[in-house]
């Protein structure tokens, strides 16, 4: 996941805004609602230690945060 | 016999560009790649089945709106995060409300009574049936859904404005500027978009997609703006546009506008 | 061959020290821009186009006009313009890089351009411009490059060089011909949408660029010690009064139907743009400019003992080449959006920033033709 989740990221934004898809069922039958700031970070709610950690050590800086909101920063 | 310096650059060359191709691919992120109108959607497991429709459309009735109201411009630029700069030159908005020589210049005549030419009349991007912003789009950042809404692709657009000049209504707003700063109150339910950019009304598909209507529609008091399925007899619109002469604007540029206006 | 631009008289130097100077200042505005976002410039939502996209219309024409010395040489054995052929691929090269500078220049999303290729989009005639402009560049690079090499080694250019250069022809007709389809195709812009956007273009292109090229071969023979004969200059000057003149006839052509028909929409856009509307005179107050040198320097360039005294020629020359481009630069791109859709009028003026940032295309533009001439010239001085 580490080194591809960019690749579900992708697949998952334009399932979302070009094609109106917006509900992942997971292998395990479970269904989630494909939202970043909505679902991803509801349970992974520490941007810090789940996001920042890794992206801040190898230099990498996503540009998702300048659009999707970040819950903490909004609350 | 050793190679010349030429042939040797000639096979390094090569070889470098044959160790690459494998890479190729997997530099472009985007797998999906299929620029075409959405399917329609599943059924999304909220509380509400998402509405769906074969031609989304939008009547607007002026004469119903009451003097200085501004419901449906706070209530969309609230739930989508448009920010307000303050000043004409880097204004953002996705609703606004112009003068009736302004909508419709064809129509306007020195003999119209002042009941119609001070009505506050809602304009909006129109999703038109024929968007000459789609045809002109080079990245396809815009496109068409196959029910009718005109979409945005924030994470594609590059910002060259084309839509914009091709917009014949001037629907579409720049931003010149990171709006992040410049949005009132943040709604975390939705992005904002960043700097170079451009944005408009989207029909509000992600609150269809929850099974709720337009934010402009609900929050009008005066139920000036209906929404539905122009295809569905039984839908608001058609109530209203079966009875009612409507208009649309600058028809004859053959874009076909959704959106209605009964004056 | 790239050597030759490094070593030159001290005046050279200094010419290309201060382009320099003036491409790293645009630099720097530039990256202000990247911070603060597209808003540091004049533009609008009204008027969403400005500075950037009319000197890359403009200079696509230029781009184009290298066609005017290649068709007569290559095509029709007219050996006056067989020594200068390189000026104008050369020429042509400065101007397409100054074009694509100015898109890039002019993106909300620089970081994205690769998207442009990666979703190819056929029905955008952006697509088809990004293709077109990559494709006449390289031909030019290519043809100019080894036709010079050849020259150096004294010997005659390879084979394949001639139908790439043929090829060019077409090319450069269709590069300003879909640049002006970017406008005419538009169904909104009232002012824009006209069947005669694309000869309008090639007449203007026709006329400013062999006017550069006349000024270029003028400074060559007084400063870079290359001469490229009198009969070439003469015949570039007879190209440039026929194209000014069907230029100016393209728009009273379109001066006649839009008054003539009294239709108040496509009327509004003319009165704006040549007397003013509503109190809003500046880009009138250009455009008379630009109409009073246009009809001038065709006076001069008509009258042949005028066209053949060199400062008088010099003169024409440039006001050709101001005329056009105030013409297609401010007047072409900025009155497509005044009035606006909803009729209103949005005045647009280039701000500090935006003028720095397009001065230091320009001079990136200046300083490839200032290079590629000198490895010309130092070329051509040794044979």
């Amino acid at each position: 996941m580490r080194a591809s989740h960019m690749k579900l990221l992708a697949a998952w934004r334009d399932d979302v805004v070009r094609e109106g898809k917006r509900t992942y069922t997971a292998a395990d039958g479970r269904i989630h609602q494909i939202s970043l700031t909505g679902t991803c970070l509801n349970c992974h709610s520490n941007k810090d230690k789940f996001c920042d950690r890794c992206h801040d050590y190898s230099g990498a800086k996503p540009a998702c945060w300048s659009c999707h909101i970040i819950p903490e920063e909004v609350r | 016999m050793a190679p010349t310096r030429r042939e040797f650059l000639k096979i390094a060359g090569f070889s470098a560009v044959g160790l690459a191709l494998p890479f190729l691919p997997s530099l472009a992120f985007d797998q999906a790649g299929t620029p075409t109108a959405g399917s329609s959607s599943p059924a999304v497991q909220g509380p509400l089945p998402a509405l769906k429709a074969k031609r989304w459309a939008m009547t607007v009735e002026p004469r119903k709106c009451r003097p200085d109201c501004t419901d449906c411009i706070a209530a969309c630029h609230l739930e989508h995060n448009v920010p307000d700069f303050r000043n004409p030159k880097d204004d953002i908005h996705w609703i606004s409300l112009e003068k009736v020589e302004h909508v419709f210049p064809a129509e306007t005549h020195p003999r119209l009574p002042e009941s119609i030419t001070k009505l506050p009349v809602p304009v909006l991007c129109n999703h038109c049936e024929n968007p000459p912003c789609v045809r002109v789009c080079p990245t396809q950042a815009t496109f068409k859904r196959a029910d009718g809404i005109v979409m945005m692709d924030y994470h594609r657009c590059i910002g060259c404005r084309f839509c914009m000049a091709a917009c014949p209504y001037g629907s579409r707003s720049m931003n010149w500027r990171d709006p992040r700063p410049f949005v009132r109150k943040i709604n975390p339910a939705f992005p904002t978009r960043t700097k170079g950019v451009v944005e408009k009304c989207n029909f509000c598909e992600e609150r269809l997609a929850r099974g709720i209507l337009p934010a402009c529609v609900i929050a009008c008091k005066d139920k000036a703006l209906a929404f539905g399925d122009q295809e569905d007899p039984r839908s608001d619109v058609r109530l209203i546009l079966d009875k009612c002469l409507s208009l649309r604007r600058r028809p004859e540029l053959g874009t076909g506008p959704r959106v209605y206006y009964i004056l | 061959m790239l050597e030759k631009a490094l070593r030159g008289s001290r005046g050279y130097g200094i010419w290309v020290a201060f382009l320099l100077l003036l491409v790293a200042v645009g630099f720097f505005f530039y990256l202000r821009q990247l911070d603060y976002g597209l808003g540091i410039t004049g533009m609008s939502r009204d008027v969403s186009w400005g500075l950037y996209i009319a000197q890359f219309t403009f200079l696509v024409g230029i781009a184009a006009s290298a066609v005017m010395l290649v068709l007569p040489y290559y095509l029709h054995d007219f050996k006056a313009f067989g020594k200068i052929t390189i000026l104008g691929e050369f020429l042509a090269v400065s101007a397409v890089t100054m074009c694509i500078t100015f898109v890039f220049v002019d993106l909300g999303r620089p970081d994205r351009a690769v998207n442009l290729l990666l979703y190819p989009s056929p029905r955008s005639v952006l697509f088809w411009d990004v293709i077109v402009l990559s494709g006449y560049l390289l031909l030019n690079i290519v043809t100019g490059w080894t036709v010079l090499e050849s020259d150096k080694k004294g010997v005659p250019p390879p084979a394949w060089v001639k139908p790439l250069i043929v090829l060019s022809i077409p090319w450069a007709v269709s590069i300003h011909t879909v640049t002006a389809f970017i406008y005419s195709g538009l169904p909104g812009r009232g002012f824009w949408l006209t069947a005669i956007m694309a000869p309008r273009f090639l007449a203007s292109a026709f006329a400013s660029g062999p006017a550069l090229l006349i000024l270029l071969c003028l400074i060559l023979r007084r400063f870079g010690r290359f001469d490229a004969g009198d009969k070439a200059i003469q015949t570039l000057a007879k190209i440039v009064t026929y194209a000014l003149a069907t230029s100016i006839f393209f728009v009273l052509a379109e001066l006649f139907t839009v008054f003539y028909s009294q239709i108040p929409g496509h009327m509004h856009h003319l009165t704006y743009l040549f007397a003013g509307l509503n109190g809003h005179h500046t880009i009138a107050r250009w455009m008379a400019v630009s109409a009073a040198t246009a009809v001038a320097a065709l006076v001069l360039l008509i009258i042949p003992r005028a066209r053949k005294n060199e400062s008088l020629l010099a003169l024409a020359c440039v006001g050709v080449f101001l005329s056009l481009w105030i013409e297609k630069g401010l007047g072409l791109v900025v009155t497509g959006f005044v009035p606006s859709p909803m009729e209103t009028i949005t005045d647009y003026t280039p701000t500090g920033p935006e003028t720095a940032i397009t001065i230091g295309v320009w001079a990136l533009g200046l300083m490839l033709i200032t290079l590629l001439y000198k490895i010309f010239v130092s070329v051509r001085n040794e044979e």
